[in-house]
């Protein structure tokens, strides 16, 4: 799988930089999102379709963990660039302000460069669609140590793209606790941006 | 976001009916993992074609790059400080944790 994975974005890049150009970023996007929804909603059907482990997660022992997974993703990913902001040349509000974005590159960016400034914005795209992509890549290799850790580098990304791969990598139990980490996260983001703003 | 939460809800809520067969499962299966590779053939092919984001990629991409698995790692320490805490819960849950057809 991780070789698929990789030929495929690699195979993507080679071809979008020798045939495409920005104006084919439009029909990209189309298709790359109802890839997603598709990935998505078969996702939804395995969820569905194991009736007995919605009522398993609804315990509030199991809640509890489903909450700690996002909270501890949060806090890890922060904690992390607060403490390596010094050695890659950035100020610790700036490499806090990135790491918030927390995998959802294209809202992260976009906030960032119109609120704040341009090149910040350009590495919080950089940094959280690495992450993103980063993630997609190194999941099946996590999966073979912990099937619990797998949630935690794709971030907010868990509960879309990354979703299908957690699944395969682990079992729908997992898959369930990855949708709803990556739920908390996605709602949490827009918060962590406007607080981590300067000014 | 709207529309991932609709394809979420719909799919639980035909995969809750039970009405697909195990043969329609896995060929949907089959349609996810296909899904899969074209979106991340889209997602190459978006930064192959954007000359702007390739030039930006040598300036910044180091610090992006660091920056992401620094984050990364960050994040995997703490979630597994969670499993540590929770490990007799995740070890139910990967044993017991549900038919997949892949």
């Amino acid at each position: 799988m991780a070789k698929s994975i990789f030929a495929a974005m690699l195979i993507g890049g080679l071809i979008g930089y020798f045939f495409f150009g920005v104006e084919d970023k439009d029909w990209l996007d189309t298709t790359l999102m109802s890839a997603l929804y598709v990935m998505v909603f078969i996702a939804g059907i395995e969820i569905g379709g194991n009736r007995h482990l919605l009522k398993k997660i609804a315990t509030p022992r199991s809640m509890a963990l489903a909450l700690m997974i996002p909270a501890s993703i949060i806090v890890g990913s922060l904690g992390a660039a607060y403490l390596v902001a010094p050695l890659i040349g950035m100020t610790r509000p700036d490499a806090v302000l990135v790491a918030s974005g927390l995998g959802w590159y294209s809202l992260s960016s976009v906030v960032v460069s119109t609120q704040y400034n341009t090149e910040i914005g350009t590495i919080a795209f950089l940094a959280n669609m690495f992450r993103e992509t980063g993630a997609i890549l190194i999941l099946p290799f996590l999966a073979k140590w912990n099937k619990l850790i797998i949630l935690a580098p794709a971030g907010a990304a868990t509960m879309d793209s990354g979703l299908p791969i957690v699944i395969n990598n682990s079992n729908v139990h997992i898959g369930m606790f990855g949708f709803i980490s990556g739920l908390v996260i996605t709602l949490v983001v827009p918060v962590l941006l406007a607080f981590f703003l300067p000014g | 976001m709207t529309e991932i939460m609709v394809a979420i809800v719909l799919g639980i809520t035909l995969g809750w009916t039970d009405v697909l067969s195990y043969t329609t499962k896995e060929r949907l299966n089959k349609l996810s993992m296909f899904c899969l590779l074209v979106m991340l053939f889209c997602l190459g092919a978006k930064i192959g074609c954007d000359q702007e984001l390739l030039n930006n990629l040598g300036v910044l991409g180091k610090q992006s790059l660091f920056m992401a698995m620094a984050v990364i790692t960050g994040s995997i320490c703490m979630v597994f400080l969670v499993y540590k805490i929770f490990q007799a819960e995740v070890d139910d849950a990967v044993e017991n944790g549900g038919e997949h057809h892949g």
